[in-house]
């Protein structure tokens, strides 16, 4: 099987649940591949659903079981977490929202199912951003000892602060204040993101899942690194097919525009039906003539993002891929950052990255 | 290059010369040109940058493009590739309860040695494993949830320290790679034991006792029967992935328990332990 053909097979698999008939043997490239893109357990409960797991050969099931296992082990461990955080904010009478990962796994959405992530993410306003940081450094949650250069790259100019973990159980929370950074110029009015989050279980804040949506988008699109691109594509998917009412769609493009994530909104969806046919409205396809008409969205759209999002798997990727994913390396930092800040920035990062080539990773490691 | 271990079949797709002779010596015949078979593991090991070649050099585990563990001596090159294999196991079966446990076998009936501390269970299972008895694994035992049996798996033994000159003393015809010195577990060497054809004859067996052995000078080997409770925590604290499991692990280490006797066996001679466990299991 060449690259192509593998990817074929995988994208029929992932969006539409389509087993491949292949020879035995052939499903060691395919179960290899979703290992490395993080989507064997989330294959096992589409299939589940779809009552397809006995189609599968066993080395198929048994390694999509596997994996299925671990990510509901990890599903559990996440709510925990998520009541412990929810107890220490509450005490400190800090209002928080669950973005992304655990928000999915809160709301039960139909992604969670076999997700895997490595963090767990909450907003808070940023008035509240130090006083939570010490609420939850009283119950065992610490910051990551980072450069000196990486400290202050979070204080100054992120959304968020940097990383802490529990030191009990290791768990790594990103505690944010915006959705995007300052920096960009394009912070987000955190109010209007958040005025129709929902409440689960009477205890948990979530977005709504037009903002879910929207957030889900701008992370994608807004971001140098696109490693998990194919995952959060089948998010973006996922969550819309579950929602898709005339309510979700005019909440979701009266958002965008008014946050000003048009572009991404069509770029997104877009993408959408070119993965997997997603169906759009017809009135919604027609709100974005202007993108339409945009030359380079719609270059960015065919030639760069469709390719960088594609599996991050050297079993797939092919020098168009390797190129687009380059391309959207310099563009996530782009829109992060105005120049002047980004091109010291880059020659940081850079000479770090020449000097470990050069040296080995963990040459430096203290 | 495909090794077939029993239970799982890695596919090797670049590793330095000196480990692919290393494991052509312990794997035999069980490293196979061509399967219809897929494999399940995909692993490599690199050396980690061009310079680095030359100036104290080092090498890198993968499972595909990701890498669990930091660079590594190339002097260890060997032993990181085999922990590599283990951890590939570790982490991605949560189909059966693996526990950190060398198990040997004989008449069918299995005893599993958990590794806790002084347990000694590398060097027990080389010399049972080169004194009549099936050895199904140095380091970890692979239980299937439903008939509790344990599965063979086809790897070579981990000697650490004095017990490679001991091993190499009591019989000095075994086949032993070089020895890796200064690891994270000190000097190291692998010891091959079974021959694959012979191997292929291994079934799955059952659990006949879970034996906690502790080396100690001066000491008259006995058995000792310890509770339930004890057994369980000692077992569920050994097993690599009891807390991804949960429940099930749970459930299945209870009904191990239920099942199987647990001794606590102090010893200074390993053929006594040999003899004890012969007759008190009637192996």
């Amino acid at each position: 099987m060449n690259k192509q053909t593998i990817y074929i097979y995988i994208e029929n698999l992932v969006f539409h649940n389509e087993i491949p008939t292949i020879e035995l043997k052939q499903w060691e490239k395919i179960i290899h591949v979703l290992r490395e893109i993080n989507l064997l357990a989330a294959c096992y409960y589409r299939l589940e659903k779809e009552e397809k797991l006995t189609l599968l050969p066993l080395f198929a099931l048994k390694h999509m079981k596997s994996a299925a296992v671990y990510s509901s082990r990890q599903s559990e461990q996440v709510t925990f977490e998520c009541k412990l955080l929810q107890e220490i904010l509450d005490a400190a009478n800090i209002s928080s929202v669950f973005l992304k990962g655990a928000g999915y796994t809160l709301r039960k959405s139909k992604n969670s199912k076999g997700r895997v992530y490595s963090d767990i993410d909450l907003l808070v306003a940023k008035s509240d951003i130090s006083s939570a940081e010490k609420a939850l450094e009283k119950h065992a949650w610490c910051t990551k000892k980072l450069s000196e250069y990486d400290n202050n790259y979070y204080r100054e100019w992120s959304h968020e602060i940097p990383p802490m973990f529990n030191i009990h159980r290791g768990t790594v929370l990103d505690l944010h204040h915006n959705i995007l950074l300052p920096i960009s110029g394009r912070e987000v009015n955190v109010e209007l993101l958040t005025k129709k989050s929902h409440v689960i279980d009477d205890t948990y804040t979530v977005l709504s899942y037009a903002a879910t949506v929207l957030h889900s988008i701008v992370h994608l699109i807004i971001n140098e690194d696109v490693s998990n691109g194919y995952r959060d594509v089948l998010d973006i998917i996922t969550l819309i097919e579950e929602n898709d009412t005339p309510e979700f769609w005019q909440e979701i493009t009266s958002l965008s525009s008014t946050l000003g994530f048009n572009n991404e909104l069509y770029l997104a969806l877009s993408l959408s039906v070119k993965y997997a046919n997603l169906t759009i409205p017809e009135n919604i396809l027609l709100s974005f003539e202007e993108q339409q008409n945009n030359r380079k969205l719609n270059f960015l759209l065919n030639y760069v993002y469709y390719f960088a999002l594609q599996p991050h798997s050297p079993a797939v990727q092919t020098l168009k891929h390797k190129v687009a994913v380059n391309i959207v390396y310099l563009l996530g930092h782009l829109q992060k950052m105005p120049l002047k800040i980004l091109i010291p920035h880059l020659l940081t990062k850079s000479f770090f990255s020449i000097r470990d080539q050069i040296f080995g990773k963990h040459h430096f490691d203290t | 290059m495909l090794i077939d271990v029993g239970q799982y079949l890695f596919r090797v797709n670049s590793a330095p010369l000196i480990v692919k002779n290393n494991l052509d010596l312990m794997y035999g015949d069980a490293i196979i040109k061509k399967s219809l078979a897929p494999a399940d593991f995909t692993i490599s090991l690199k050396h980690d940058s061009l310079l680095r070649r030359f100036l104290k050099p080092q090498v890198t585990f993968y499972l595909g493009s990701n890498s669990p563990f930091k660079p590594l001596p190339a002097s260890q090159s060997y032993p990181v590739m085999e922990w590599g294999m283990n951890w590939c196991i570790a982490a991605t079966d949560f189909n059966r309860l693996i526990v950190h446990a060398a198990v040997l076998v004989k008449n069918n009936k299995a005893i599993v040695f958990p590794a806790t501390p002084g347990s000694g269970k590398s060097t027990l299972s080389a010399y049972f494993a080169l004194s009549g008895w099936k050895l199904y694994s140095d380091e970890m035992a692979i239980i299937d949830l439903e008939t509790l049996k344990v599965m063979p798996l086809f790897r070579p033994v981990c000697l650490k320290n004095e017990s490679i000159s001991l091993v190499k003393q009591w019989f000095p015809e075994s086949i032993f790679t070089g020895i890796a010195k200064d690891t994270q577990k000190g000097d190291v060497a692998h010891l091959k034991i079974n021959n694959f054809a012979e191997f292929k004859t291994f079934m799955p067996a059952d659990v006949v006792a879970i034996v906690f052995p502790k080396y100690q000078k001066n000491t008259k080997t006995e058995p000792y029967k310890i509770s339930k409770i004890a057994g369980f925590e000692k077992l569920a604290g050994n097993s690599f992935n009891y807390n991804i499991l949960g429940s099930t692990a749970f459930d299945t280490i209870q009904r191990l328990i239920e099942s199987t006797q647990q001794v606590d066996i102090n010893y200074n001679d390993l053929s006594d332990v040999d003899d004890l466990l012969t007759s008190e299991f009637t192996l």
